[in-house]
């Protein structure tokens, strides 16, 4: 017989997990790899290699996650009202633009390609937003949290990259401690809403809880610390940038791993009310695995 | 205009299960896969508790999400309302399926059969290499539909015109018919009983009915 309690999803696994978090790595390292190009057009060729090595592994994933991995390419028939054909058909200027920013170092093309990065991005919350069956996904809060999620991640990594390559200015650390700020304030919002009464299956919360620990010190405060710490010691700059860099990257895959394979439980089922039968008289309803 | 839907008798379900044999018979379905089943559901406190019976499948919505997010068009929907899978072209991708708050699709990656490696009567006449790799659900039975309408047949009036876990009900809990039709079954069910519909407010229009008491 059939759990009538929410269980876990199973239809995206961690292979689904890895292209949203490379996606968004990918297209928030674009973000910030074409504003460090307007100072420096090297910086396309730096990091947007490695825009192409993220966006692709999450594409490839994506591909490999398929039952019928040779009809891939009917993914673009319903642009009308899938976000996952949008996505698709966002992906292909996105690679595209990449590859010619690389290769003619023209920062103008960086912007335009980072535009479509954010489109991707965008098309990557919604694709969550429209899953109907799974409450913490179609919380409305999940789109912007899984945008600037994908931004805090691109700036966290190219922090991690200005350490090897060379600083691109005092921006970058600001947008960053902003982005992370930003991205701790959604998921509070996020956690808090999901934890109200009938928002969110138990097991959902209970999964968020688990996680919130984590996700706010490691991935947010102590990386904003150390942010911080900067402006204080200033002689310990990169080291503290690239900890702070690690940190605010771990903290948004930390975070998509625990929206996609630890907090996914679906919605289960419910009854309004229960039948009028053996008392003569019906009863209030019921929903397993909720509050 | 015609809508089909499934009217479903709580206070008759006594939870036997055969509507759920009927369709894996009919539909040669793999094990774990059940496009009906019956919940069996305990609600209340002692010494006012209470136990449900409640089938449950493809609700066939008037909204389907399973069909907007279906990124191929495979997911369509009649007009009659039943939602279709159109296996060739699926890819598998599973989006319908966590977009379904019913749970009602499932994806099997290879085949099997309910007793090892051989497939019963049933199994081997339905076996369908198309249904691997793909989403598949609840048809409504729309083939006896079809074939059983072509007759002059009534689907929800005659049993083979109509879904085989509602002919199999062995206690008339499961009613099958043409809502937009004021004079059909399940419309006179619908007046005289109260029902509710299964997480309503999402809004996806679900097309079964759940009675729990008489319309007073």
């Amino acid at each position: 017989m059939r759990s009538v309690q929410p269980w876990h999803q199973t239809p995206w696994d961690w292979r689904a997990t890895i292209q949203f978090i490379c996606g968004g790595t990918g297209t928030g390292l674009l973000f910030f790899t074409a504003l460090a190009a307007l100072q420096e057009a090297d910086w396309l060729v730096r990091t947007g290699t490695l825009v192409i090595a993220f966006v692709g592994t999450g594409l490839i994933f994506v591909w490999i996650k398929l039952g019928r991995r040779w009809r891939a390419l009917l993914v673009f028939l319903n642009p009308r009202t899938s976000w996952m054909t949008r996505e698709a058909i966002l992906s292909i200027p996105l690679v595209i633009l990449v590859l010619a920013a690389i290769a003619s170092r023209a920062p103008v093309i960086g912007l335009l390609a980072a535009v479509s990065g954010l489109g991707f991005l965008y098309a990557q919350a919604r694709i969550l937003r429209e899953s109907m069956g799974i409450p913490a996904w179609r919380e409305p809060l999940i789109v912007p949290l899984i945008v600037f999620t994908g931004l805090a991640e691109g700036a966290a990594l190219m922090l991690i990259a200005t350490v090897f390559f060379g600083a691109v200015g005092v921006w970058l650390p600001t947008a960053l401690l902003l982005l992370l700020t930003i991205r701790l304030w959604l998921w509070s919002a996020y956690q808090r809403k999901l934890s109200a009464p009938g928002a969110a299956p138990l097991r959902t919360v209970a999964a968020l809880d688990r996680a919130n620990r984590t996700v706010i010190m490691l991935g947010h405060v102590i990386p904003l610390l150390m942010l911080i710490s900067t402006i204080f010691i200033p002689s310990a700059a990169v080291i503290l940038g690239l900890l702070a860099g690690l940190g605010g990257l771990f903290g948004g895959w930390y975070l998509k791993f625990t929206l996609l394979n630890r907090a996914a439980y679906n919605q289960g089922f419910a009854i309004a009310r229960t039948p009028a039968r053996s008392p003569g008289y019906s009863g209030p309803g019921a929903k397993p695995g909720w509050r | 205009m015609t809508r089909y839907v499934m009217v479903v008798d709580l206070r008759r379900c006594v939870g036997c299960q055969t509507c759920t044999v009927a369709c894996r018979h009919t539909n040669g379905t793999p094990p774990g896969v059940q496009w009906r089943s019956v919940l069996d559901v305990e609600s209340g406190e002692y010494p006012d508790v209470r136990r449900t019976f409640v089938p449950v499948g493809c609700q066939h919505c008037a909204k389907p999400p399973c069909m907007y997010v279906c990124p191929t068009t495979a997911t369509r929907q009649r007009d009659d309302g039943i939602v279709t899978i159109n296996y060739d072209y699926c890819i598998g991708c599973g989006y319908c399926i966590v977009a379904c708050p019913y749970q009602a699709r499932y994806k099997v990656t290879k085949q099997r059969y309910a007793y090892g490696s051989e497939p019963m009567e049933n199994e081997a006449l339905r076996e369908d290499p198309g249904r691997i790799g793909v989403a598949t659900k609840c048809t409504y039975c729309f083939d006896r539909i079809d074939a059983g309408r072509s007759q002059g047949l009534i689907p929800g009036v005659d049993p083979e015109a109509t879904p085989s876990c509602v002919s199999s009900c062995i206690a008339a809990a499961l009613h099958f018919g043409d809502i937009e039709d004021a004079e059909s079954n399940v419309s006179g069910l619908l007046r005289e009983n109260e029902h509710f519909r299964m997480h309503e407010e999402l809004g996806a229009e679900p097309g079964s009915y759940y009675l729990w008491d008489k319309r007073q």
